[in-house]
């Protein structure tokens, strides 16, 4: 079977194709990726095809555009599916990858965010502004150890767009979804794009312990950055931008929860959410 | 008068990132011992890069499950931090405030987004 994945940019049309072709992907094909595709989406397309390859499927890569081809094997997401590396002279790709979630997931994912994002090859961007982006990432990366319950890994893939001053971030995982962890833990039963608002709105889980401060703390940061948050999750989907919210519901679902985040890195804002804050004042 | 012991956060976790719940549990430990003991805390945020709510809602929000709100405001002071890390402790301390006052109100699906409750 001969697949056209088509243009794959950080948007709902994006996001919508890439879970119509894990549908698609029900048996063997040759995938032509010949447009354009945003590199922070190797996240969800790596975390399908590392299902469908368990699935003892055979996908193969038929046509592929020189652009896309090199940024793909900057960012090593074609020596996963045994193609070529080539090295990143630009310093504008974000490595994709799986982190295992057995052992140490997250000291592989510190070192990881070290890497990439403390000196090395990064747009420039305010000390505010990197330490925000950086624990906004921790913030997801371990929110998707902790409530999705995959056997499978965690898929990391970045992009920087230096002429829009834009750098993208998605983190995908195989689990439960959002919905699947509320029905756990709590026995309720929402929709997927339902989830999505109730997790987004402050709730949590986590019994016994404070929480769900997590996402609303990014959507916080991400307005004030006039930036991007996106949660796909099943078929839920769920979009922040420049400080609008809009939803949808896919007609298929994606297999797991994938968070991305898209930051202004010319932003110059101090990133202090709260008013001035007197330490005295804290308890 | 009340001996006060000094703690520093990355001295506890073991590097400058403080983003896991796992050691926000470690921080957790020390400070409640410290409290048991009946003595005050300042706790040093010097040296700190990263922090996240994760965290926080473990080292220090889980206290207001444990201890009286008053006496937290009374024996715990906060040294060296960023204005950042001041925000985010902020938040963190505040949910955590409302958090263990009605736990139920954070696990409900009955809010003005979703409307009426599916159990």
């Amino acid at each position: 079977m001969a697949l056209t994945l088509g243009n794959i940019k950080t948007n709902l049309n994006g996001f919508q194709r890439i879970t119509e072709l894990n549908n698609q992907l029900a048996e063997d094909c040759e995938i032509d990726i010949s447009s354009w595709f945003d590199a922070n989406m190797c996240a969800l397309l790596g975390a399908i095809f590392y299902r469908k390859k368990k699935e003892n499927k055979v996908i193969r890569i038929s046509d592929i555009s020189s652009d896309v081809k090199e940024i793909l094997q900057k960012n090593h997401f074609l020596s996963y599916f045994g193609g070529e590396e080539r090295p990143d002279s630009y310093g504008t790709t974000i490595e994709y990858r799986q982190f295992e979630t057995v052992g140490n997931v997250y000291e592989q994912f510190r070192k990881y965010v070290i890497t990439y994002f403390r000196s090395k090859g990064l747009p420039k961007m305010t000390l505010a502004l990197l330490k925000r982006f950086r624990e906004s990432l921790f913030e997801i990366f371990l929110n998707a150890v902790e409530h999705s319950y995959t056997q499978e890994g965690i898929f990391a893939c970045g992009q920087f767009f230096p002429r829009r001053q834009r750098l993208h971030f998605t983190i995908a995982d195989l689990g439960i979804g959002i919905d699947g962890n509320i029905y756990r833990q709590l026995q309720k039963r929402l929709s997927a794009e339902d989830a999505i608002r109730w997790a987004i709105s402050g709730k949590t889980t986590r019994r016994g312990r404070s929480g769900g401060l997590g996402l609303q703390w990014i959507q916080d940061f991400i307005k004030l950055n006039q930036g991007r948050l996106i949660i796909v999750s099943g078929a839920g989907y769920w979009e922040l931008s420049k400080g609008v919210v809009s939803t949808h519901t896919f007609s298929e679902p994606f297999p797991g929860t994938a968070v991305t985040i898209v930051i202004d890195t010319a932003d110059k804002n101090s990133y202090c959410l709260s008013s001035e804050i007197d330490s005295s004042d804290i308890f | 008068m009340s001996i006060t012991e000094k703690i520093n956060i990355v001295l506890i976790v073991g590097n400058n990132i403080c983003v896991s719940a796992e050691d926000g549990v470690k921080v957790y430990d020390v400070i409640s011992k410290a409290l048991r003991e009946g003595k005050n805390i300042e706790i040093s945020f010097k040296g700190i890069e990263d922090l996240t709510s994760l965290f926080l809602n473990t080292a220090i929000g889980q206290l207001y499950n444990n201890f009286q709100e008053d006496e937290l405001k009374k024996r715990l002071t906060v040294v060296n931090a960023d204005p950042q890390d001041l925000d985010t402790l902020k938040r963190s301390v505040d949910r955590a405030k409302d958090y263990f006052k009605d736990p139920e109100r954070f696990h409900s699906a009955t809010d003005e987004i979703l409307g009426d409750d599916n159990e």
